[in-house]
Parts: structure tokens; sequence; C-alpha cells
């Protein structure tokens, strides 16, 4: 498989007055050509923040370094003008909550098809020809919504397939969902995930899915990568992951989700005690150090580095948790 | 849409209903006596009493009010007191001064402020955006009649570009007629499009902030696409019908500016109409105010509606 996405030590590094802070620190990954990588850790983690800096659509304020290649060109060294006509055409995204990501006073028709005219260059009646074709094949056919309704009048499932729609409108090799059913009921999420999931297969794209949620990363995700206050603490195939965690955070994760069905009524829902600690209270030393119930004195003065853990298998823990 | 579009001319005969019932009970319940004014101070009660009658002013309340509703809705507006012309024939001189100078104050107003707006939330933070921003709270804090001298100053006295003040008639020539609303019409707008300017602000502001808009983004549009096709035609939802809400004063606006430039227009007719207690005047002009503000109310909804059709009701959670 030839790799579509190489993601080399990317820093996303914010000022206030004097001091600097990283959302993300030197993350590193990489994504074949139609393969799939999902994205796991709690709200703070610098999850968003890298499919933005992917897609190359930081918040002002924000300066990412290192390198994304896509098919081997650095997207970080181009000029915007340059950038932007990778976005839509290359890499595309799907956004949560999808009662907002579309604009509610344009027939959802025109919302497809603007990505086509300005990427594509398409004239007005073949871009709404497709567009048309589009919504058919998101599973919303004539009979469900015309290219003239407004997104005002569909259901978060039908606003969810038109995103997916806008975001396939080009054939992108990438496709970014950012948590991108959550904001459904469990129905809805089911079908428009298997519907993703049918048609990155059908277009041999490549998925990154940046999610929280476990059960979906296990369905969706061959690879998954785990971010803590914006450091990759480990990396490994969702299989491996699922059979054993190597370090203590991931393990925390998978103690609060995957065990939340089985807990005795009564008893206290699994936890991660503490919180991820904000961009400017970040010490030197492992990250997680302040939460981890395997901490150690050599925790302290330095970052772990990620090292080998097994097969395609990489923790950055210097005491990872031993299962049988 | 046409339901949309009656549904507000009902509302607008309702409020105007209302509205008339309002203006004759005000009006008539201000002391001061028509009568008295045109008779002078040494007026016989013989004479008043025969004035009353004649001017119908002994009739009871709710008898005049029928008699002048009556009157508009068959457009017999009545007569002068003071003119001893038709109001019709009043409103109809002063309206061809009036209603061209509040259409080029509102649409100067609206084609500054808007861009201006955008200009400064696309500048969000800049020097520039500050700048327009101060400069929008420096024209918002002028008054109308004082800024009204200060372009009378610059443009009449120093540069020589435009008339100072008088209004030469709409016949010999529709140019000079226009170069005499030019000044008054800037002097009334300005302040105007600094509000309109700072809420257009805002509100682009907000709606750059929306997902959609990233969402645009990430389809391959330029900052200036996404702001013109998408943030923009969402702010303008509020900021027209803000528009709406500050007619009614720029129709007051004109009273005051009409008296600086010497214009004869309708806000100085209601001036010396109200001195000179001539009540049939001064009632159609509120009830024609009234009714322009309204008209204007509706357009706007209307407009408001065609940008965002979510206003339309049956919405769907």
């Amino acid at each position: 498989m030839s790799v579509l996405l190489e993601v080399e030590g990317l820093s996303l590094r914010v000022r206030r007055g004097a001091e600097y802070a990283y959302l993300l620190e030197r993350v590193g990954f990489a994504l074949e050509v139609g393969g799939t990588l999902g994205v796991v850790g709690e709200s703070g983690c610098g999850k968003s923040m890298l499919a933005l800096a992917l897609i190359g659509l930081l918040p002002r304020g924000v300066a990412a370094s290192g390198a994304v290649r896509l098919d081997g060109t650095d997207l970080l060294a181009l000029p915007e003008r340059a950038r932007r006509a990778t976005r839509g055409r290359r890499i595309a995204m799907v956004f949560q909550e999808p009662m907002r990501a579309l604009n509610p006073t344009q027939p959802i028709g025109r919302q497809v098809a603007e990505g086509l005219r300005a990427q594509l260059g398409l004239g007005r009646a073949e871009a709404d020809a497709r567009a048309r074709a589009l919504l058919d094949r998101v599973g919303l056919p004539a009979g469900v919504a015309s290219p003239h309704t407004l997104p005002h009048r569909l259901s978060g499932g039908q606003r969810q397939r038109v995103l997916i729609a806008i975001a396939l409108a080009c054939e992108p090799a990438l496709l970014i969902a950012d948590e991108f059913s959550t904001a459904l009921d469990m129905g809805t999420q089911a079908q428009v995930l298997a519907l993703l999931a049918e048609l990155v297969a059908e277009r041999r794209m490549a998925l990154l899915m940046i999610t929280h949620d476990l059960g979906l990363l296990a369905q969706v995700c061959a690879r998954a990568l785990v971010l803590y206050a914006g450091r990759a603490v480990e990396a490994a195939p969702t299989a491996a992951l699922f059979a054993a965690r190597r370090h203590p955070y991931t393990e925390g994760l998978f103690g609060c989700s995957l065990h939340a069905g089985h807990t005795a009524p009564g008893t206290r829902l699994p936890t991660i005690r503490g919180q991820v600690p904000p961009p400017f209270a970040r010490g030197p030393g492992c990250c997680f150090a302040g939460r981890c119930g395997r901490v150690e004195p050599d925790c302290l003065p330095e970052q772990p580095p990620l090292h080998a853990a097994g097969p395609a298998h990489r923790v950055a823990c210097l005491h990872p948790v031993v299962t049988v | 849409m046409i339901r949309a579009v009656g549904a507000r001319l009902g509302g607008m005969a309702l409020t105007l209903l209302l509205g008339s019932v309002i203006v004759f009970l005000l009006l008539n319940a201000l002391p001061g006596d028509p009568a008295l004014v045109m008779l002078g101070l040494d007026a016989t009660p013989d004479a008043v009493v025969r004035l009353h009658h004649q001017l119908g002013l002994d009739l009871p309340l709710p008898l005049r009010y029928l008699r002048w509703a009556g009157g508009l809705l068959t457009l017999h507006l009545g007569t002068s007191l003071t003119y001893a012309v038709p109001v019709s024939q009043l409103l109809a001189d002063r309206l061809r001064i009036t209603l061209p100078l509040a259409g080029i104050t509102l649409l100067l107003s609206v084609a500054i402020g808007l861009p201006v707006g955008v200009a400064a939330a696309a500048r969000q933070g800049r020097v520039s955006d500050t700048a327009i921003m101060v400069a929008a709270q420096l024209f918002k804090a002028i008054p109308d009649f004082w800024g009204g001298v200060l372009l009378i100053l610059l443009f009449a006295l120093v540069l020589h570009w435009l008339p100072s003040g008088g209004f030469p008639g709409w016949e010999p020539s529709p140019l000079a007629a226009l170069r005499a609303l030019v000044l008054p019409a800037l002097a009334l707008a300005l302040p105007q499009a600094a509000i309109l300017a700072r809420f257009m602000r805002s509100a682009t502001l907000g709606a750059l902030s929306e997902d959609f808009v990233r969402t645009a983004r990430a389809k391959g549009l330029g900052t200036q696409a996404a702001l013109w096709r998408h943030a923009v035609p969402n702010a303008l939802v509020p900021v027209i019908t803000l528009v709406g809400i500050q007619f009614p004063l720029l129709l007051t606006g004109t009273i005051i500016v009409e008296t600086v430039f010497d214009l004869p227009g309708l806000g100085r007719l209601v001036l010396e109409a109200i001195d000179q207690r001539d009540l049939p005047v001064v009632q159609d002009i509120v009830l024609l105010l009234v009714g322009l503000v309204v008209l204007v109310n509706v357009a706007v909804d209307l407009a408001a509606l065609r940008l965002d059709p979510r206003l339309g009701g049956e919405r769907r959670a």
C-alpha cells in the first residue's frame, strides 16, 4: 500500500503574552491510500485541532510546524492559494454538529454544488446535476428532499447526509470526519455511519475519524492513534488495542467506555480521575503523570518517547500496562 | 410568500386603525383651541362658539373621529385651518420633497453602513477595523442638526460644491432639486450609517464564527467567497430588521434637517401646523407618518423573509 498522508513532528503552538503553549506536540502518523485511522482521546486533547491543521483551517493565532505530506507534498509549506486548491478537492471534512454546519439560508443543492463549481470549475447546470446525483447517493432521493430544500426542513441524520455529499463532491483522497455522528441518536448514527463506511470503501478514500466513541473506532478504523494533552501516547492496530492497552491513559479510556454497560447498579461508574491539563499548565514530564496510578519518579523529568510495544504497536510510557 | 404578504397587509391595516384612534385621541386631548388661535386673543365668546360649530369641534368625540376616519377612507382629508387649502394638496406638495429625502437617506445609510460594517468585520482586530469603528462612534454621536451645519460649512461655503439650503422645485431642473437634497440626506444618513455599520460588523462577526462558514472554507472557498456568500446573507437578516426599527428616527430627523436646510417639506409643515393648532393637518400628517413606518416595516419583514425562509413559520425542530 502506498502512503497517502504522512504527518511528521506536527506541533501547534499558541502564544499568550510572552508564554507559548502547545496544542499539539510532535505528533506523527501515516495513512495509506484507502486506509482508516481513528484518533481518540478526551475533549481538550487536540483532536479537532489536528483535523483543522490537516485541512489548513486553523484559527488565527495557532502556528503549525512540522510536516503534513499529502502524496509527498508538504502542505504546511504551500502558500494559501495552493493550499486552498487541496481543500475539498484532495482533503475533505465532515464536521460535527450537523445542525450548525449547513448554511440555514441556502438550499442544500446549492451548498453541494458550490464545491464542484469552486474546485472543479463546473458550470451551473453540470454542478447542479452532479449535486442531485450526490444527494441521491447519500440517501436523499427526490421524494425525501429536493436540491431546493432548506436545511431546517431536514432531520439531523438527513443533514449529516448532506454534509457527506458536500465532502464527497470532488472525490477527495482523504476524508476527515470530526466527531461526525455524536449529535445523532443511536439508530441514525448507525445508518449514517454505515453509509460513510460504504462510500469510503467504494471510492477508495482514506478516512481519518476523530472520535471519543470506542465502539465507532472498533467498527470503522483499522488503526488507532490515542492523543493525550496534545501528544500521541499510543498507536496501534485497533484489534491489538482492543486486545491489550499498554498506556495507562488508553487503559483508563477503555475502562470508562467498555465497562460502563457492565457496572452493577449502585456501584460507581469507572472514571479517570482529574482532567486533561490545559495547554498553559503542562509540565516537562509525562503529561499523564498527574492522573496516573502507575506514576514513578522517573516519569516526571521528561516526556517519555514513543517506543515499540508489539508489532506495529507503539506507546509513550516508561511503565506500560502489562496484560496477560 | 403570498400568504405572508397577506398576513402582513392585514396586520398593517390593524396597526393603522389603532394608530388613527391613538393619534386622534392624543391630539384632541392636547390643550390649545384651534378656534382661539385662529381668532386671536380678543375673540368674543360668540365668535368662538360659531367657529367651533363651523369646524365641527362642538360635536361629540366619537362622531368627530368617525367623520375624520371616514374622510380618510374616501380620501377626503379635510381642509387646513390656516392655509385654507385641502390637506391632500398640502401633503402632496410637501411629500415631493420629504419622500425623496427619506428615500435617498435610507439608500445612503444602507449603501454606506453595510459595506463598511462588513469591511470592518473582515479586518477584525486590525488598525483599519479600529479606525472604522472609532469613526462610526463619532458619526453616531453627531446630532443631525449639527452635522448638517458642518456639511453646509464644508461643501457649500468652503468648497462651493452644493447649495447650502432651500429648494428650487423639481420642474425647472430635476438635477438642481436633487443637488439640494444631497447635503440634508447626508446629514441624516451618516449617523444612521454609523449605527448600521456597527451592527453589521457584529452580525458579520457572529456569522463568520458559525460552523457553516467553516464548511464553506473546507469546500475550498476563499475567505472572500465564504464571507460574501455565506456570512453576509446570514448577517443581513437582523440588520435589515434594524433598518425598519431605525426608520421612524429617520422620519423625525427630517423635521430637524428640513429646518436646518430650509426645505419646505413635510417635517417643516408638521412643525408649523402644530404651532398653529391646525388639527386636520397634524392628524393627517402623523397618521401618514405612521403609515410610512408601517409600510417600511412590512417591506423589511418581507425582505428578511426572503433572506431567511425559516422566518416564515412552520419550523421543524
